[in-house]
């Protein structure tokens, strides 16, 4: 009562008039303004491309036309030639090739996953297939150099650098994407559906070849655009393993340089200034493109499809079609009798049979691929691990190496980016949540904000340098690394935390503001509380994936400092990157300490994701709501 | 086609007969558990031939999951657990000799919620003949043709048989899976709840097919809607926590119902 | 809400710790006064790498990058120490918006340069030499040296050999074919073969020249590559550096090389003031350093006996082997 009058001393005639609660309005834009960052930061890299492509389309050496049609690439050497087909070729037999791999074994791994594994199978092989999704790309990048590209050269007479041994190891990346969202668009055909197909007697397998499948295509075609922009976007393997001279050609056992990898080349400083680093921003603008159009089209897809409506196909196909199966069908009647039922049903159990077998292996192929990358992995790092390899700098001395200062490099980069990136996001989404009317504006926001998760690493590592580093003079140091995985990380941490808000009944929001609080009072004290867990999930995995990125901070990371950075304009080493010097080292020695150094990455990430897992298990446990 | 006309001629013979040995289900001391839950307790209860049987009683009660016992659809759940049996044509149909796809080809089905396929109303009828080994076209063209005019709906959608199903209404969407089911050519129709989710006019029309399905099948129906099972059936069980209270003839068991529970459900004292 | 009191505190706690961790790390910004950052040519990176892990008098970053990053990281103020494979040139002070005119011969500028508004002298120190090394498969009998004029027949399209017995000199030499594995376009050790051995632009070994495949052309950007091929290829030859060659001396053979109608040279370390392939390496920084300052101190340590005891180990020649008089020079004008 009494502060009730105190308050409103001046308008007594009017108890109710709005009070001026210059704190809400003040956290209000806060948050309003974390979220426009992405806006601001896609403006640039898109402003960055566009400014480095045109300078170099204008440029002397730069030409549109031969860019787009000339079919050479060679970037150095007296008589520069600038045709991205090469690249664009290259790009497309890994990346396209990955997804053709990945495509029907995910689809097939998620069948078995949502239709015939029990409960228990289940529990056991998702999480398996997320860590799949959670091993860096460095670290598959050196299975496919060291493993994967021998048995080519050796079986089949590829070269030392090859595509097809990129391609195997980046579709063992898609295909995680491919069965998570396969397996939700499966598993979310209603039951119903489901039921009315077995009803009306037909088997698991047949219903969900004829019923389940088509009805969850919309999701799975929108799974394999997200891989096929994935493993577009994918620059480590195609690097390392792929090669790194432009080629011409559409066979996988040639060397090739995909777009990523020419990026990765300028990153490493092999490619002499001028024209072919302006060339970089075309690339990159190229692979933009292509990664944005790619997702844009599984979103247009999905929305289009959205109630699994057929399609339909053309008249002329359909009559074809039509008299070809009369004819056949017919013979085939006369074959089949009634009596044949019996018979007829063996063999459909027999097709269901198969399907699940096929399905199956499917399903533990990828399980046996990741054991066997970790027992590979173990078994050629392992003789490198001691306590010197922990606590000592990166000599030139193989038996005297180790990863100390490494270590703590990423440590302290990853810190510093949960510093910028969860306040940032988690605030994002706040207002995106709790506090943005749902306008053109934020609807906007939201799109931005995913769209930045789809931005190649590579591209992202580029813009950040070109920005942080060349414009803003930041310097290759601690600061401008983080803020760049700070910018990657930011999308999953966003969408993490808004599914973790939503997750909070609005009957809580609902109970506090009917009591009087203000909408702040009420994230603050009724919902952020409840969607805590859910967001350190979300930036725990998020920032578990930042600290293996190795592209992004390829433009940015020292090859030798004997200690650990002291302040945050220092310059660092950090662990992906030493993984591919070391990979690319001359002496063997060096590289059994790249397996080292992956095994002690891998265990970091493990334990991170560990963290993460238990505590959304605890509260799943736990809640009642 | 001729073995269909025959099988129905045979129906037609067995018509005037009140009780028909071989072709009424009796259920027998059914059990049905879901994991710890005790859904169905020892009910036994004969459901005749080209009758209308409706289950009716509280949500919760189990008359849907009598329904699914029938045509096996139980066996989909997985912690569910059936005991006792049910007899029909001579077999056990809760037994291992049973085969679920072949039974439920014979028993037919319809849901609650319409539930097409995202097909067009062709292909969501010739479904399940295909499945069956169907595949000669003109067959199919006059499976789909009987299953529509039967089902009450083929003059709403003779012209546009390629139209996506989603995009027929609720009620013409339910008449379309009960024509599903017809395409089958199942011997029993079990329905649960299939006028839940209509309006009033959708409702009426199902209804009146129901009357005529009854000439050719035996029909069990679950319904919510009281006056929906007085208006129908031929006989009505009324359940009540898994149990079965009360079964007889509708209009015995709506106007002289013999036990106290009954009498206050169908009086809509409790609910 | 199901949280109990002392988890949310703990959450907070442990964000609270990190984020005072991170920001406390910060505070200490690093502008310490016993710290380089060294940057540029991935060819001296190894040695830089070296010098940085051996000298305790400060804590020395190394990253690659290319010798024009490197170079150009010096002008802006971002490094102190630059690594660079050649000499500084116009286009090097012209990206950065200076004037190129002040640039001399031999890579040094006539005076300091505005940059962004501060002055900057880039001053060259040479502080190892670089060899590349022609090397064929240990079973070739054939040839054990070359001259410019059969390198340039061999490597380039211009009045090409194909085979072995092609090569002007060689006529005892099999009749097969030359097959040659060799650093790509890319690398920076391409660039520097076909500018010693004279290779027109139009018609050195690339992806735009043989179209026709003539040659049997193999380039690739690995050493490794390239090694492999040539020991499992009787017929072959290649080139790369001589700190490859150095860990390898058993797998391959190594030619000695002429310049024209001079005497044909082994590649060893005692003989590279004569050898022809080999190239000076630098470190560039800003000015002269002071003396005392950890630059200038830095330097000495490059320069001195101790320094470059290490060079050849990374298999580089020493300054003082090739010409003692500009070690001796350098050291002067440090203050030694």
């Amino acid at each position: 009562m009494v502060s009730l009058k105190s308050s409103s001393q001046k308008d007594d005639e009017n108890p109710f008039q709005k009070g001026r609660n210059i704190k809400e309005k003040l956290i209000r834009s806060v948050l309003f303004i974390f979220a426009s960052l992405a806006v601001i930061v896609s403006a640039l890299i898109i402003f960055t491309l566009l400014e480095g492509s045109f300078n170099f389309f204008l440029g002397p050496e730069g030409s549109m036309l031969e860019f787009f049609f000339g079919t050479n690439w060679m970037p150095s050497g007296g008589d520069p030639s600038f045709g991205v087909l090469p690249l664009l070729m290259a790009t497309l037999v890994v990346g396209g090739g990955a997804t053709l791999i990945a495509t029907p074994i995910g689809l097939a791994a998620s069948i078995y996953l949502a239709e015939f594994a029990g409960d228990k199978v289940r529990n056991i092989v998702k999480p398996l297939i997320e860590m799949l999704a959670g091993i860096p790309s460095i670290a598959l990048a050196y299975f496919a150099l060291f493993t994967i590209s021998p048995l080519f050269r050796v079986h089949f007479g590829a070269s030392y650098f090859n595509m097809a041994s990129a391609m195997i190891v980046i579709s063992i990346m898609v295909i995680p994407i491919i069965v998570s969202i396969s397996d939700d668009a499966i598993t979310a055909v209603s039951s119903e559906l489901e039921d009315g197909s077995l009803a009306l007697g037909t088997t698991r397998w047949e219903t969900t070849k004829n019923v389940i499948v088509p009805s969850a295509s919309s999701g799975i075609i929108g799974s394999v655009l997200l891989g096929l922009a994935r493993a577009v976007g994918e620059t480590m393997v195609a690097t390392l393993v792929a090669g790194s001279v432009a080629n011409l050609t559409f066979s996988p056992l040639e060397e090739g340089q995909t777009m990523t990898a020419y990026m990765a080349q300028v990153a490493k400083g092999d490619i002499p200034p001028g024209a072919a680093i302006q060339a970089a921003f075309a690339v990159g603008l190229l692979l933009f493109i292509i990664t944005y159009l790619i997702r844009l089209g599984g979103e247009l897809i999905t929305e289009h499809f959205t109630g699994g409506k057929e399609k339909k196909s053309h008249p002329f196909v359909r009559r074809a079609k039509e008299r070809l199966e009369r004819g056949w069908w017919r013979v085939k009647s006369i074959l089949s009798t009634e009596r044949d039922k019996v018979a007829a049903l063996k063999n459909r159990y027999r097709k269901q049979k198969m399907g699940k077998v096929i399905t199956f292996l499917c399903m533990i192929g990828p399980l046996l691929f990741l054991s066997y990358f970790i027992f590979n992995i173990l078994r050629k790092g392992l003789p490198g691990m001691s306590i010197t390899f922990l606590t000592s700098y990166p000599s030139r001395f193989p038996d005297k190496a180790g990863i100390f200062p490494v270590i703590m490099g990423s440590i302290y980069l990853i810190s510093l980016t949960m510093v910028i990136a969860v306040p940032i996001g988690v605030g994002a989404a706040i207002y995106l949540k709790e506090f943005a009317p749902d306008k053109f504006y934020s609807r906007f926001l939201r799109r931005i904000i995913h769209n930045l998760a789809g931005v190649p690493s590579i591209v992202f590592g580029f813009i950040g340098y070109i920005i942080l580093v060349e414009m803003f003079s930041v310097g290759g140091n601690l600061l401008s690394g983080s803020i760049i995985l700070a910018f990657m990380a930011l999308p999953i941490i966003e969408v993490s935390t808004e599914e973790a808000l939503e997750s909070v009944p609005d009957s809580f929001r609902d109970a506090a503001r009917g009591l009087g609080a203000t909408k702040w009072e009420t994230v603050k004290n009724n919902v952020l509380p409840n969607a805590l867990p859910g967001i350190m999930t979300g930036s725990i995995l998020s920032l578990s994936r930042a600290l293996g990125e190795t592209a992004p901070i390829l433009f940015i990371t020292t090859m030798f400092a004997k200690n650990p950075p002291g302040g945050i304009f220092d310059q660092f080493m950090a662990m992906p990157t030493m993984i591919f010097y070391w990979t690319t080292h001359m002496k063997e020695e060096f590289q059994v300490l790249a397996a080292t150094t992956i095994i002690v990455l891998l265990a970091i990430l493990l334990t991170m994701n560990g963290i993460a897992i238990y505590i959304r298990y605890r509260t799943q446990k736990r809640r009642r709501w | 086609m001729s073995a269909t006309a025959a099988k129905r001629e045979i129906k037609t013979l067995e018509k005037g007969k009140k009780e028909t040995t071989e072709e009424t289900i009796s259920i027998k001391n059914l059990d049905v558990y879901y994991g710890d839950n005790h859904a169905i307790k020892d009910v036994s209860l004969d459901i005749s031939p080209y009758k209308i049987t409706a289950f009716i009683g509280p949500s919760g009660c189990g008359k849907s999951t009598i329904l699914r016992a029938i045509n096996r659809m139980n066996d989909e759940i997985s912690n569910c657990r059936m005991e006792g049996d049910i007899h029909w044509r001579g077999h056990k149909l809760l037994s291992d000799e049973v085969d679920p796809v072949i039974l439920r080809e014979k028993i037919g089905m319809v849901f609650q919620k319409p539930n097409p396929f995202p097909k067009s109303i062709y292909d969501n009828i010739a479904y399940g003949p295909k499945i069956h080994g169907v595949k000669d076209k003109d067959e199919l063209d006059d499976i789909v043709e009987k299953s529509l005019k039967d089902a009450a709906l083929w003059d709403e959608v003779k012209d546009r048989l390629e139209k996506n199903a989603l995009d027929l209404s609720g009620g013409q969407q339910q008449r379309l899976c009960i024509a599903r089911a017809l395409a089958i050519e199942p011997e029993v129709i079990l329905l649960d709840e299939p006028c839940s989710a209509l309006d009033p006019i959708a409702t009426s029309k199902i209804e009146d097919l129901l009357e005529e399905l009854k000439e050719d099948y035996t029909v069990v129906i679950v319904t919510h809607n009281m006056q929906q099972a007085a208006r129908i059936s031929d006989y009505t069980a009324y359940m009540y926590l898994g149990e079965l209270i009360e079964f007889g003839e509708t209009e015995q068991i709506f106007e002289n119902p013999q036990k106290e529970n009954t009498e206050k459900y169908i009086t809509g004292r409790f609910g | 809400m199901r949280m109990r009191w002392n988890k949310k505190l703990t959450v907070v706690a442990v964000f609270g710790l990190l984020i005072a961790g991170t920001l406390v790390m910060s505070g200490c910004t690093g502008s310490d006064d016993n710290q380089l950052n060294q940057t540029g040519s991935s060819t001296v990176l190894p040695l830089a790498k070296a010098w940085a892990e051996e000298y305790d008098g400060a804590q020395i970053s190394v990253s690659g990058g290319g010798s024009s990053h490197g170079i150009s990281a010096l002008l802006k103020g971002e490094a102190d120490l630059a690594d660079a494979s050649r000499q500084l040139k116009p286009e090097d002070i012209e990206k950065v918006g200076g004037d190129p005119s002040k640039v001399t011969d031999n890579g040094t500028v006539t005076g300091p340069i505005k940059v962004n508004g501060r002055e900057v002298e880039p001053t060259k120190w040479v502080v190892a030499h670089d060899v590349l090394t022609v090397v064929v498969n240990n079973q070739n009998d054939w040839v054990d040296e070359l001259n410019y004029t059969q390198l340039y027949h061999i490597f380039t399209t211009d009045d090409t050999s194909i085979y072995w017995d092609d090569v002007s000199g060689l006529d005892d030499a099999p009749h097969k074919k030359i097959r040659i594995y060799a650093p790509d376009e890319a690398s920076g050790t391409y660039d520097y073969f076909f500018e010693s051995i004279g290779g027109l632009d139009n018609s050195r070994l690339g992806h735009d020249v043989d179209k026709d495949g003539k040659k049997d052309y193999h380039p690739s950007a690995d050493d490794n590559v390239i090694l492999d091929a040539i020991k499992n290829n009787e017929y072959a030859i290649g080139y790369f550096g001589y700190a490859y060659y150095k860990q390898n001396t058993e797998k391959v053979n190594a030619l000695s090389i002429a310049e024209e109608d001079e005497e044909a040279v082994p590649p060893t370390t005692e003989n590279v003031a004569d050898y022809p392939l080999s190239r000076p390496l630098h470190i560039y920084t800003d000015g002269v350093p002071e003396e005392g300052s950890t630059i200038n101190d830095y330097l000495r340590y490059v320069l001195s006996e101790e320094g470059q005891s290490i060079v050849p180990g990374v298999g580089y020649i020493k300054v003082g082997d090739v010409s003692p008089g500009l070690l001796q020079h350098q050291l002067d004008r440090l203050g030694g």
